[in-house]
């Protein structure tokens, strides 16, 4: 058992993006003999790396995690009505800290398209409740709009930029100086190989003199550099004050945000057939729409 | 391995219930909500002693239920018996609905909110009802039916009832005198039962199942349920006085009622708001509209988060008696009689946008 403990923590240590990590080391089974787990081994399969690899891509598939709320029926329902929706536009892989293109359709301008680009702060909620905020300084003037990910007025989601950030919410974004979160409007994609990793980005942000809009100092921020010098004296005491270091050990803690990896793993096996033809089917799409513009017509 | 070891002899030794302990009640300060019984219904579950059956004795009372209900399975997303040789459906004959006729209500469990797009773009909020394996036990006509409890009311007069149970169960936890209320209907036990009052015309025999192509979409439908219980509150929560500043030089009157009365009346009003036991309540609510029916799994998605209860808590669903939200098209009765595999997986209303239609476009006005 103390072996186990001591890798968990190793293990999260490491991971970058623990926002949705949502994914224990730990069975939910209980403990077995010696004998009986080398017995069990041999039964039971672990599940594939490209299943719990999809935590990462495919967060909103996995419910939230308290057990009061939840309802077996209710949340097969809810992921085939997600599965339908995907089936209209194309959702792609996004991370806190991508930049995104979103198109949609407005009712207080009929007939026309609205578009918005920014940085996306960040990702909340699962289901069809799941949603994210985007953010971009335009005339000098800091803007943020909410959507909702599965909202049916939405025409198309473009990735500018695929990439992560050091933390997992971007909301300090507000305080810091507005070069951040400054971005181009007419921006043109960044392609990256595929299959390949990720990239993080590891820029730290200055921040602007108080005020603030809430208390950053005490969130333990990594993309953030040292607050130590807007302190005073009071703050940098009750900074101390309220700190807890030891709240990375507590593992009820975990557990209870989190749902298991035998959970996990039949979520995904569910989706996993239909999600990867509902994907091929928006690449041939892509292609087909490329093929046609790529040929002008000769004249004379 | 040597504590495993030591672990697992401790296990195989037999467990001893034999001990005897003298529980001391001291005077509570406030009495809980009594469970009470209605006068129609026994007490559901027996009082369960450790029989040391042997694994084999354990077997052979599994063998008994399955031979007389059948076997456990998943039908509709609910676990039941699959009791094929108890259930005799009579034929029923369709009868038409006058506006004023009450029909039977259906038992129902709240299992979480969902969020539904209309095709004009707003976002509706809906909570999802599903029916939970409902067949009808027993009718009683009117003139058998005397309720003790509200006799003189005239709601009653020329009204029979039906008894509907919900959730099948293993037999073994239930008393013999509830077990008795089953016994001519053809129906296997169930863990709860409900009486609706009902129309003479709406009569429904023992064994037809109800399922939630009882209600239509578009329709309004009134939900009964019970509140969560929040154990004794102060009157702040529990009406919503305002309580006192916080600053100021005020002492110990941050969440106090203040006056409870005048001096010229010197007594205390009846009815006076004050702090007590809040919640654990009956409470309706009506005129909620059905957006979405799913006839594979029972569901119905129903306006408004506001239903009583937490998610998994049993409600009881009838037809709305608001006069201004009558369906205008008349109803089945007594219940739906077709076919029912024929029916769609989900039928929603002609305002929702469903998930798998194009996504919404705005077009000019002309």
């Amino acid at each position: 058992m103390l072996r186990k403990i001591c890798k968990v923590n190793l293990i999260q240590n490491n991971l970058i993006n623990s926002q949705y990590v949502i994914f224990r080391h730990l069975s939910a089974k209980a403990e077995l003999n010696e004998a009986a787990e080398s017995q069990e081994k041999k039964k039971t399969k672990k599940p594939k790396k490209a299943l719990t690899d999809m935590r990462f891509k495919y967060p909103e598939f996995l419910p939230q995690p308290d057990n009061r709320l939840r309802n077996p029926v209710l949340e097969r329902i809810m992921r085939k009505d997600m599965l339908d929706r995907r089936t209209q536009i194309n959702i792609p892989e996004f991370y806190v800290g991508s930049i995104l293109k979103l198109t949609i359709s407005d009712p207080h301008s009929q007939g026309k398209t609205n578009s918005f680009v920014g940085i996306c702060i960040q990702r909340d909620r699962t289901g069809l409740y799941s949603k994210f905020a985007l953010r971009n300084v335009i005339d000098h003037q800091g803007i943020e709009v909410m959507y909702d990910l599965y909202d049916p007025a939405i025409l198309k989601i473009e990735v500018l930029k695929l990439e992560k950030r050091l933390d997992d919410k971007l909301i300090y974004l507000k305080d810091a100086l507005p070069e951040y979160s400054t971005i181009d409007v007419n921006m043109e994609p960044e392609i990256l190989a595929e299959g390949g990793n990720i990239p993080v980005n590891d820029t730290v942000v200055k921040m602007k003199p108080f005020p603030w809009m809430q208390k950053w100092e005490r969130q333990g921020l990594k993309g953030v550099e040292d607050l130590d010098k807007h302190l005073n004296l009071w703050r940098k005491q009750q900074k101390v004050k309220h700190d807890s270091p030891w709240d990375k050990y507590d593992l009820m803690k975990e557990y209870r945000k989190t749902i298991t990896e035998e959970e996990q793993s039949e979520i995904f096996s569910e989706i996993f057939n239909r999600i990867n033809k509902i994907n091929e089917q928006h690449k041939q799409k892509a292609k087909a729409a490329r093929r046609t513009i790529s040929k002008p017509q000769n004249i004379g | 391995m040597l504590l495993s070891r030591a672990f697992k002899s401790l296990l195989n030794q037999p467990v001893i219930n034999d001990i005897r302990y003298t529980q001391v009640c001291f005077h509570r300060f406030r009495s809980v909500p009594k469970l009470r019984i209605p006068e129609w219904r026994f007490r559901v579950e027996r009082k369960i002693k450790d029989d040391n059956l042997t694994s084999e004795n354990q077997k052979f009372i599994k063998e008994v239920v399955e031979r007389d209900f059948g076997k456990q399975v998943i039908h509709k997303g609910v676990e039941t018996y699959e009791s094929k040789t108890l259930l005799k459906v009579p034929e029923i004959e369709p009868k038409t609905w006058k506006k004023g006729t009450i029909r039977c209500g259906v038992i129902a469990k709240k299992l979480g909110h969902y969020p539904l797009w209309k095709k004009d773009g707003t976002r509706i909020c809906t909570t999802v009802l599903q029916i939970v394996d409902n067949h009808v036990i027993k009718y009683i006509p009117p003139n058998e039916f005397e309720p003790k409890e509200r006799r003189p009311l005239k709601k009653y007069d020329r009204k029979g009832c039906i008894l509907v149970g919900a959730e099948s169960v293993d037999p073994n936890i239930l008393t013999a005198n509830y077990m008795g209320m089953f016994k001519g209907s053809g129906v296997m036990p169930t863990k709860h039962i409900f009486r609706f009052v009902v129309d003479d015309v709406a009569a429904l025999p023992p064994g037809t199942p109800l399922n939630v192509s009882h209600f239509r979409v578009g329709d309004h439908v009134d939900v009964r349920g019970k509140t969560v219980h929040r154990g004794f509150q102060g009157v702040v929560k529990r009406w919503g006085f305002k309580g006192g500043p916080a600053t100021h030089g005020n002492t110990k009157t941050h969440r106090r009622p203040g006056s409870l009365s005048s001096g010229v009346k010197s007594r205390i009003w009846k009815g006076k708001k004050m702090p007590g036991d809040m919640g654990n309540s009956w409470r309706i609510l009506k005129g909620l509209k059905i957006w979405r029916i799913n006839t594979k799994t029972n569901t119905m998605w129903v306006s408004g988060y506001s239903i009583a209860g937490n998610p998994g808590d049993l409600v009881y669903v009838y037809d709305t008696i608001l006069p201004l939200r009558q369906p205008k098209e008349p109803l089945p009765l007594p219940t739906f009689l077709g076919d029912e595999s024929a029916l769609p997986e989900d039928i929603y209303e002609d305002s929702i946008h469903k998930f798998n239609e194009p996504s919404i476009i705005y077009e000019p006005e002309k």
